[in-house]
């Protein structure tokens, strides 16, 4: 008996210890795999956006018998660089597709250009059938899928006058079809008899209500004055809402109430509201629903740290479903959590989950899955038969590989309580060394509760990480973030030295193994806390950060607006520069005492390589120890799975070393 | 004062001015080696450029400051003297020089024609398209870039300074030039670093 016990405890150590294994960068960062996914209207299909052998495919899931086909592969389709941005539904029988191909001009004769395009793709009869692939030829969007009408879906063209017109998509022509004088671009379809809707001026946005009929449209009066209309049937449009660019655009109106300006991209699922995103450059990261007739605005969702191109929305309902975001120049979905939209205060689990597509009846529907420590998930449910498949995974390699523990807390710093969140790996041996990792921004940035590639991967090498939301970070509350004004180099250094403090001093942790890591303003966070505190912090990882505060705000990548953005949360670098330089790296390097390793992209156009430069003279002027990298190809974001496994090798490699 | 002196006086003012009146508006840009000798009261202006298009230029001014070569926060922005042109051919990468007399000058105006593209920036009294020349010296002001971007109807200009990353590419250009001056950081707006890296190399 006693054997046996004592056998199971070495059985059950080593299956601890087996559960706990560093996982190896190649093994880690791969390309994404599923990106979007939508279910037809009677549920008999998912559309999917899969990433397979380094190419986007679109795919035809079978939710009967949960079989999967290519509909389109774009390496097989062009031969140019290419993307599909966006998917819908046209009723069940079609898949509209936005497509994106640039054309690679002739040298001096025809410059390079991108060029848009509606696919729509009819969903082969059988098996083993081939899909056709037709296209819209005239220049236009596609606005309304009427997901409840086969074949038909409304389209938009703008010019100095904007018409809306109801398009068959069995009258279209094959995608790059010969046009014979018999036949008619597009089926001869954009005419008066299919027009739906039209607006002087050159429409930018057009708003459906429940019944797929066009209520109001964002158009451009003239040159400089963009209005929001009313489309009332047999009235003329009213004007209910209108702004100046050029006043929006001045320099000298970057106040607080043109940054709140808010600019109407869909219509909301109540009454006479509209879906609007903040319009101030540094701000694009919030959506709101605003009432313009009764001056009702609310806050309705944030994210994270990427600029916000477009909203998902329920075709019928208008409900927000997400975000698409601009992120190292590809588009990323990022999706509502359901969850924390009802937790009104109350503690939220870090696992986000969202309804992203039903059916028509809602018997069947398609829901994203993410938790802290879990990349997202598809997954079918059918409510008649109970069934529920993962049809797709965002990361299926990392699918239940990692176990970690979330805990959220905070410190009080003055009068402020700064949230942070410390990810703790499972398993490992205590006490953990520490990597602190101050996000970006810093302003209108925040770090989230959900899957974070870097955090899991360095929990996944036994490492316990910090991530501080210090004040200017969004994603809390209007104070929170104006708090980080003019605190570049001041209280947020504090914000995130207090956290590590209140960190350090669980017996989990070992004080004696923190480390910074931090990219852009978490760049030179790292360095100028390591700097300043060299007890706690024992060395620092700085990726494409700031080096020289007055030399980033005089960057030509800046806006004029932004520039005057800029004067008042960072500091004016005429009138305050000699306290620009007192919380810029570059000349407190005498200061530093333990190792840093600065990593940089050659091309980064957001904060150059200069910085970086300056860094490294500095440094071997005072005889300092660090190490320093720069990714020639590389610009101001990870870049590709490929340039994430180098860049976490070198960096994992340094911290081992020193922690 | 003597009417002898009154005249002598008057004479030097209208020769001086008649000298910028004279002054060629438009500026030639050489190559290092084929650089002239510096005249007295004159600077190099050493520019690294990475231009497309069909004859891109730039437009630039001389500002009034006093004895700065950058304008204080209270300092009035005013012009002296007429507008300057410099012509640059299509294509031209690396660095070149020209001679300009001491003082902080005005970027105002980028002409970028691309085929089908009139393109014009207008940069005047925007502080991070000004540059300044000492006496004396090679005031290196930075990296210009005018390309278009991929994909799009716009054009990108940027005047970049890299004298940290450039550093040994510029101080061995340098030998090449008729006679040996001191280089010098020459952004139109306060930046400290290169002479603070000088002052502590000296230490």
């Amino acid at each position: 008996m006693l054997f046996c016990i004592r056998l199971a405890l070495i059985v059950s150590l080593m299956s601890s210890c087996a559960a706990y294994a560093d996982i190896r960068p190649k093994d880690f960062f791969k390309s994404v795999d599923m990106t979007s996914a939508k279910l037809s209207p009677d549920g008999q299909y998912i559309a999917a956006i899969r990433n397979l052998s380094g190419t986007q495919k679109l795919v035809l899931i079978d939710t009967g018998k949960n079989e999967e086909e290519i509909l389109l592969s774009l390496v097989d389709f062009t031969a140019r660089d290419s993307s599909i941005r966006a998917i819908n539904w046209l009723g069940s029988k079609h898949v509209a597709v936005q497509f994106y191909e640039i054309k690679q001009g002739v040298k001096h004769l025809l410059d390079t250009q991108g060029s848009s395009y509606l696919l729509v793709i009819r969903i082969p009869y059988g098996a083993n059938q081939q899909a056709d692939v037709y296209s819209v030829r005239t220049k236009g969007w596609l606005i309304h899928s009427l997901p409840d009408k086969d074949n038909l879906f409304l389209y938009a063209k703008s010019g100095v006058y904007s018409k809306v017109y109801q398009i068959d998509a069995r009258k279209l022509l094959k995608h790059k079809q010969r046009v014979s004088k018999l036949m008619r671009v597009d089926g001869g379809q954009f005419k008066k008899k299919n027009e739906v809707s039209s607006v002087e001026g050159f429409a930018s946005r057009w708003f459906f209500d429940s019944d797929r009929k066009p209520v109001a449209v964002l158009s451009f009066k003239d040159a400089d004055t963009v209005a929001l209309s009313t489309l009332s049937e047999g009235d003329k449009p009213r004007v209910i809402e209108s702004w100046s660019l050029k006043e929006l655009s001045s320099s000298q109106r970057s106040t607080p109430e043109v940054r709140n300006t808010l600019i109407p991209v869909a219509i909301a699922d109540s009454e006479n509201t509209f879906y609007c995103l903040d319009f101030a450059e540094e701000n694009e990261r919030s959506v709101y629903k605003v009432n313009f007739d009764t001056g009702f605005k609310q806050l309705i969702f944030e994210v994270d740290s990427f600029k916000i191109t477009d909203l998902i929305l329920e075709p019928i309902t208008n409900r927000l479903l997400g975000v698409k975001v601009l992120k190292g120049g590809d588009i990323h979905y990022v999706y509502l959590n359901e969850d924390e939209k009802k937790s009104l205060g109350h503690k939220v689990k870090p696992e986000l989950r969202s309804v992203i597509s039903r059916s028509l009846d809602s018997k069947k529907i398609l829901i994203y899955e993410e938790k802290h420590h879990q990349p997202g998930k598809f997954i079918f449910v059918d409510r008649n038969s109970g069934k529920k498949i993962v049809i797709g995974s965002v990361l299926p390699h990392l699918n239940g590989k990692l176990k970690t523990r979330l805990i959220e807390s905070s410190v009080k710093v003055g009068e402020l309580n700064i949230p942070y969140l410390l990810t703790m790996p499972h398993g490992k041996s205590q006490p953990m060394p520490l990597i602190v990792m101050p996000h970006g921004g810093p302003i209108s940035v925040f770090d989230h509760r959900y899957f974070h590639s870097e955090t899991q991967f360095f929990a996944a090498n036994g490492y316990a990480v910090l991530r501080v939301n210090y004040r200017g970070s969004s994603g809390y509350s209007f104070l929170h973030k104006e708090a980080g004004k003019m605190q570049w180099g001041n209280m947020i250094l504090e914000d995130i030295y207090r956290a590590t403090q209140a960190v350090a001093n669980r017996k989990d942790i070992a004080a004696d193994k923190v480390c910074l890591v931090g990219m852009s303003y978490g760049g030179y966070a790292a360095t100028m806390l390591t700097i300043k505190y060299p007890e706690l912090y024992k060395c620092a990882v700085n990726i494409a950060g700031v080096s020289d505060v007055a030399l980033y705000l005089n960057a030509h990548n800046m806006t004029k607006k932004q520039d005057v953005w800029a004067k008042e949360y960072i500091g004016d670098p005429v009138a305050d520069y000699e306290s620009l330089k007192s919380i810029s790296p570059v000349y407190k390097i005498q200061g530093l005492k333990n190792p840093i390793f600065i990593i940089h992209g050659a091309k980064d156009s957001v904060v150059d390589i200069e910085h970086a430069s300056r860094l490294k003279l500095m440094l071997d002027k005072h005889n300092k120890s660090y190490q320093y990298h720069i990714i020639e190809d590389g610009g101001h974001h990870l870049g590709d799975a490929k340039a994430s496994i180098d860049l976490f090798v070198r960096v994992l490699t340094f911290l081992k070393t020193y922690i | 004062m003597s009417g002898y002196s009154l005249r002598l006086l008057i004479s030097i003012i209208f020769f001086q001015k008649l000298s910028y009146a004279l002054d060629d508006p438009l500026v030639k840009l050489s190559t290092i080696e084929e650089a002239a000798s510096l005249k007295v009261g004159y600077g190099y202006l050493l520019v690294d450029l990475d231009v497309g298009g069909t004859g891109p230029s730039i437009e630039f001014v001389r500002l009034k400051t006093g004895d700065k070569l950058y304008l204080g926060q209270k300092q009035k922005y005013a012009v002296k003297g007429d507008k300057k042109l410099i012509r640059l051919s299509q294509d031209k990468q690396g660095f070149y020089v020209t001679q300009l007399q001491e003082g902080l000058y005005q970027i105002t105006k980028i002409n970028a024609p691309y085929f089908d593209l009139p393109y014009k920036l207008s940069t005047d009294r925007d502080r991070r398209w000004r540059f300044s020349v000492e006496a004396g010296k090679v005031n290196y002001i930075g990296k210009l870039v005018i390309k278009k971007k991929r994909s799009t109807k716009y054009v990108g200009v940027d005047l970049v300074s890299r004298i940290a990353t450039d550093k040994d590419r510029i101080k061995s250009l340098l030998t090449k030039l008729p006679e040996q001056v001191l280089l010098r950081h020459g952004t139109g707006f306060r930046d400290d670093f290169y002479s603070t890296f000088i002052d502590e190399n000296k230490e």
